[in-house]
């Protein structure tokens, strides 16, 4: 684009095309903005005419998962309960999309409220595999990881709470990279677990998902835990692509039964890769990482029931069995039992039982020595 | 919920007892909880009012509204 070789517009037609291609058969969208993206790309080609400076992603077009609020454009989190809703503001992420000229294609896939780790549990259907249809891409986002992978975007905002980036990354074969928590701002991002969550950069090359993360990262007053620091430099990191002396921790206690024998084979491939490039393998041991996914299964269910009570049919979202008179706390159970899917209604169920009364720190307390 | 469903979700919940009784083996009284890598403590911004949703944006997402108000079921229905 900067060549003047192609315009944004261009680009970004191209990739609505390619949505229209082979989204009936992926089905990595669950909102398209054709308008949207059209007029943020005329509007970069314009700067760009007019000799303005633009950044390095101005033009880009991008797949943002349905967890992230967009002003005006359909959100749902792949949940029935927010079917319809349009948020009247920008998620911080989106703001410096926008600032940043990236044209948003549009609503990625998910399961619901970032709960899964296949995409099967969100309640518009399921996303496929582009490398193989009858397979799943991962999840919680496989709308954004499919979307790579069927090149309907060269870039895409995932978020992770348990995996959610980086395992659906490792399953359609591209790079998703979940930011140190406090690295970008979780300001409009819906919430599940509070203090896991992160929004990060998903994209094809490394190079690319580095330069997506120097626009999405960086501290945010709108965050409280958002860290108040300089965005490392992970552009120039990725430029240039050295890991000569650097070290490189292997932990103990990942090895272990399991792992299927091609997973293990390419991981030790990777290991002596990085070795012959300079960089220094240590074995490091986490003897506390055995007691992690007890932690998670305690900490994440318990702030999601917590975060998931707003969704109470009273301000935004579906609102059912309202008729005759019925009460609020009526119209709220109907409203949940109807808008929630099960695995959704489940970890409600099992965070609440976690936090009820007189048990509070001996459940989530307990986890939290795990948290980090 | 439905019967089935609290039933089905009744043998599920053993998942916290046993999440628990694994994370007791080592969250011994001297680890301080934590819910940040970091040690961020109050985290503040000047007191400053800017202005934030117009009632329309803040009601546009309302299932009903009235008078500038969500309008909301009676808090006790009919059966009260």
């Amino acid at each position: 684009m900067a060549a003047g070789e192609i315009s944004s517009v261009e680009l970004t037609q191209a990739h609505l095309d390619r949505i229209t291609d082979v989204d009936t058969q992926v089905h990595a969208f669950l909102y398209v903005d054709t308008e949207g993206a059209l007029a943020q790309a005329r509007s970069v080609d314009d700067a760009r005419a007019r000799g303005e400076e633009v950044g390095p992603l101005a033009g880009v077009p991008l797949a943002l998962k349905d967890v992230m609020v967009q002003k005006g454009i359909p959100t749902t989190a792949g949940s029935k309960i927010l079917e319809g809703w349009r948020p009247p503001y920008d998620a911080t992420v989106v703001s410096k999309l926008k600032a940043a000229g990236v044209v948003i294609l549009g609503k990625t896939n998910m399961d619901e409220f970032a709960m899964g780790s296949s995409t099967e549990n969100s309640a518009y259907g399921p996303t496929h595999n582009p490398w193989d249809l009858s397979r799943i891409p991962g999840g919680s986002g496989g709308g954004s990881s499919a979307s790579l992978a069927a090149f309907q975007a060269p870039l895409a905002i995932g978020t992770d709470t348990g995996g959610s980036i980086r395992q659906p990354a490792a399953v359609t074969g591209t790079v998703g990279v979940k930011p140190t928590y406090g690295g970008v701002s979780r300001y409009g991002l819906i919430a599940f677990s509070s203090s896991l969550d992160q929004a990060g950069p998903c994209a094809r090359t490394v190079l690319d998902a580095a330069l997506l993360h120097e626009v999405i990262a960086g501290h945010d007053v709108h965050d409280a835990t958002s860290i108040d620091a300089p965005v490392p430099q992970v552009v120039r990191a990725a430029r240039e692509g050295s890991v000569k002396g650097m070290k490189i921790g292997v932990v103990k206690e990942l090895n272990g039964d399991g792992y299927q024998a091609g997973v293990r084979s390419r991981f030790e491939e990777s290991l002596e890769l990085l070795a012959k490039a300079g960089a220094e393998i240590v074995e490091v041991s986490c003897p506390n990482f055995e007691y992690a996914l007890a932690a998670y299964y305690l900490i994440a269910p318990s702030e999601c029931s917590s975060n998931l009570a707003r969704f109470d049919a009273m301000r935004y979202g579906i609102r059912v069995g309202d008729e005759d008179g019925a009460s609020a706390e009526s119209v709220m159970n109907v409203t949940r039992e109807v808008g929630f899917g099960r695995e959704v209604k489940r970890r409600i169920i099992l965070g609440t039982y976690a936090l009820s009364s007189g048990y509070f720190d001996a459940y989530y307390g307990s986890a939290q020595k795990f948290e980090h | 919920m439905t019967d089935p469903e609290l039933d089905a979700l009744a043998t599920e919940l053993d998942v916290i007892l046993e999440a628990v009784a694994r994370v007791q083996e080592v969250a011994t009284p001297d680890v301080a909880p934590t819910s940040h890598p970091l040690p961020l403590r109050n985290v503040t911004r000047p007191d400053l009012v800017t202005p934030s949703l117009t009632p329309a944006a803040a009601l546009s997402g309302a299932p009903a509204s009235e008078d500038e108000r969500f309008r909301v079921p009676q808090i006790l229905g009919e059966e009260a």
